[in-house]
């Protein structure tokens, strides 16, 4: 088990990685709450070591991925519409990102991982593959189709 | 287009409330898994201890068992062996009482043998052959801590092969016997026969019977026996050693005779230990 040291630290480090993933996903502040208690409650029980910090980030990303699919699956999860998230951002932040964010959350399900993490991580296709535990090439289409759908709803290019 | 989605996403943080509630729920739940791994491993190592602790006195009583001495085979000829029986009937110590018995112990190795095989084995080896000449008397002598052992004992020695082939005189000795035997530096077979001449003829010392063979000593109890030779109350000339008429087993039958010689005659208190080959 990890010390207290160690988590807060983490916490402090990846909170806003881990809220932005939750963001492509989850519909509710509960949900999240969620999230965040199950991937760092897994990084302290985890032992193993990273050997960078880039590792230890690309472990947070792929635990919270599949910590949110994993809610999703569950018949138990509370339902609730993304527009209650939208709603709580765009009291706090600038129309535009509010415009953008909708657009994003507006893809398919698939596509925003992927957006997330080329266009904010800017990870490439083969590293988001191996986070992803995916194949470079489905990742190479998301990136193509999200990008697509980006540039209908919000206009202007978009740039690799 | 790319600078604003980034700049979407770098809006969205998590709030310190999050952070705190976070912080506060992994503190919750390390507390909680000290408590479990404070208490798991004790009760583990208890019950590894507990397991240690069975295995060990199982394996100490098993060894004990295994180990104690239940039953004694002395087997003379010339050469003297005795086969010390666990519980199990089986050889956990194989002694010789003379030289001859040391180059036979050292021709077989019997230990952890059924005392069937391992009385075959050494009638059987090589090392006996030599001795095993027509005119020997191969002798078992049993001893065990009860009756029922003995007539068991006995009975699986007469119906072995090394016995029925060879052929030769048995007895049944009282384990009491052995301790004044070894200190007399004879196999307890040989001191029950020595016994037995001694009641004959009082001036024979174990000395004359550690270098008589079997047959040499069965040959003279026989001769007392049916009344050819005087008895020897003690104080005149000896019949000497070996030169008497030498009596071979004609049935080739193993004879097992009940003798108990606990409480005869006492030995002269010297002569050589057992040599301890297995």
């Amino acid at each position: 088990m990890r010390s207290e040291y160690e988590v807060n630290r983490a916490v402090d480090a990846y909170a806003d990685t881990v809220r932005r993933i939750c963001f492509c996903h989850l519909k509710n502040r509960e949900d999240t709450e969620d999230i965040f208690q199950n991937v760092f409650l897994k990084y302290m029980m985890f032992d193993g070591d990273f050997e960078s910090a880039e590792h230890e980030k690309a472990w947070f990303i792929r635990v919270s991925v599949n910590a949110c699919k994993d809610l999703l699956k569950s018949i138990f999860r509370r339902r609730s519409v993304a527009i209650d998230e939208i709603a709580e951002l765009s009291s706090h932040e600038p129309d535009d990102y509010s415009c953008v964010l909708q657009a994003v959350l507006s893809l398919p399900e698939k596509y925003r991982d992927v957006i997330y993490l080329h266009y904010y991580e800017q990870y490439s296709a083969a590293e988001i593959a191996a986070i992803l535990k995916s194949k470079e090439g489905t990742v190479y289409s998301a990136l193509s189709r999200g990008r697509a759908l980006l540039k209908d709803k919000l206009g202007g290019e978009m740039y690799d | 287009m790319t600078d604003r989605i980034h700049d979407a996403f770098d809006s969205i943080k998590a709030d310190d409330k999050l952070k705190d509630s976070t912080k506060q729920f992994l503190q919750i739940e390390r507390e909680k898994r000290s408590k479990k791994t404070s208490t798991v491993p004790v009760k583990k190592l208890v019950l590894a201890a507990a397991c240690v602790f069975v295995l060990l006195v199982g394996l100490g009583g098993f060894h004990y068992v295994s180990e104690k001495p239940v039953s004694y085979i002395s087997i003379d000829v010339n050469p003297s062996v005795e086969l010390t029986l666990n519980c199990f009937n089986k050889v956990i110590y194989a002694n010789a009482y003379n030289d001859d018995g040391i180059i036979v112990l050292k021709d077989v190795y019997v230990k952890g043998m059924l005392y069937t095989d391992a009385v075959d084995a050494i009638v059987n080896s090589d090392a006996m052959k030599k001795y095993l000449t027509d005119e020997a008397a191969l002798t078992f002598t049993v001893a065990a801590d009860s009756s029922a052992k003995e007539a068991e004992i006995k009975s699986g020695i007469d119906n072995c092969g090394g016995c029925k082939n060879h052929g030769g005189q048995s007895y049944q000795a009282s384990s009491d016997s052995i301790d004044e035997a070894h200190e007399n530096g004879l196999s307890f077979g040989k001191y029950s026969a020595y016994l037995i001449l001694s009641q004959y003829d009082k001036t024979v010392t174990t000395e004359d019977c550690r270098n008589m063979t079997m047959s040499e000593i069965r040959a003279l109890i026989r001769k007392y026996e049916s009344g050819n030779v005087q008895s020897n109350p003690g104080g005149g000339s000896g019949n000497g050693t070996g030169g008497g008429a030498e009596q071979s087993n004609p049935s080739g039958q193993c004879e097992i005779e009940n003798t108990d010689c606990s409480k005869d005659g006492e030995g002269n208190k010297k002569g050589n230990k057992g040599n301890k080959n297995n």
